[in-house]
């Protein structure tokens, strides 16, 4: 009798001890849902800048506590080896000075041909459709350690070309 | 009979999220690529434009001009009505942006009326240098213009 009694506890004693299960199974719904929060913030922030500028390799734009909203206007970029207009380089600098031959000759008068082109493109395409607006708007995108000399120079031939209304890009500065 | 256990079973069905999970990968690895985490905003400093003959606002009394010098000390000249200048100097090298707006919150209260300050500097100062100045004259004088063009 037991020996019964053993042999009946060592086998509902196998009945309730089972194998461990190698295989792990994948909590994806718990993933799907992590997904979809990280989607929706990512949305959210991709959504909010309508303007998206993205300065160049280099380039370091200096910060500020206030600021306005971004506007789409004329893009004028100075970094430490050029002055761009639209991307395209206009300007060679070296540590973000002009050669002394290029202040006096040729390299300001590169610069103001550069800002007449865009100021007659923009009275032709003002010409065809008559939704588009002549403006002064020139967005600025400097280095922050740009001297005031250079900004200056660009500036100025800007201005000479009517574009007077700087927008100074900066980093919002929270 | 079995009519019915057999509609039951038709609505029953397991969503499949792999696809789904696939999907949203590819979602989040482009947004996350294309995102930027950067604030940018823009900083209104334009030059002073024509003047609208049809405007008939009084001129300011006073014009005001602040002046980066290289050695860290602010210049506010202000010529009008007041002829003078305010030197705001600098502090162990570094230039002292609270002292400046201190000193323009004080001309604001003296000439309410003036809504406007030019900013200029000598020429090695840095850009970042000046955006700060501006920063700090904004709150007395919002319509702070780059001078000297």
């Amino acid at each position: 009798m037991r020996g019964m009694q053993t042999m009946g506890s060592r086998n509902w004693f196998k009945k309730s001890r089972k194998a461990p299960s190698e295989d792990m199974a994948l909590q994806i719904t718990s993933m799907a849902d992590i997904f979809t929060i990280l989607l929706v913030f990512l949305l959210k922030s991709y959504a909010e800048g309508v303007v998206t500028i993205s300065p160049s390799q280099g380039v370091t734009l200096p910060n500020a506590k206030g600021g306005d909203e971004m506007v789409q206007a004329l893009r004028v970029e100075i970094s430490p080896l050029a002055v761009q207009l639209e991307g395209v380089p206009v300007l060679t600098l070296k540590d973000f000075k002009l050669d002394a031959k290029q202040a006096k000759g040729n390299g300001v008068k590169e610069l103001e041909k550069a800002f007449d082109m865009q100021r007659r493109r923009q009275n032709e395409i003002a010409k065809s459709n008559k939704d588009v607006k002549i403006e002064g708007k020139i967005l600025v995108l400097a280095d922050q350690k740009t001297p005031y000399t250079t900004l200056k120079t660009v500036l100025t031939a800007a201005a000479l070309h009517g574009y007077t209304d700087f927008k100074l890009i900066v980093v919002k500065q929270e | 009979m079995s009519t019915i256990s057999d509609s039951n079973a038709g609505l029953d069905f397991e969503l499949n999220l792999a696809p789904i999970i696939d999907c949203l990968t590819v979602l989040i690895t482009f947004t996350m690529i294309s995102a930027s985490f950067l604030s940018i905003s823009v900083f209104d400093a334009g030059m002073a434009g024509p003047i609208d003959k049809a405007d008939k606002t009084p001129p300011p009394p006073v014009n005001l001009s602040l002046e980066l010098r290289s050695g860290g000390q602010f210049d506010i000249v202000v010529t009008g009505k007041e002829n003078t200048t305010v030197k705001v100097a600098a502090i162990n090298g570094e230039r002292d942006y609270v002292g400046l707006a201190e000193h323009l919150k004080k001309l604001k209260a003296k000439w309410p009326t003036v809504q406007g300050v030019s900013v200029e500097a000598d020429e090695n100062v840095e850009y970042q240098f000046i955006v700060k100045a501006m920063d700090s004259a904004r709150p007395s004088f919002p319509e702070v213009v780059l001078g000297g063009m």
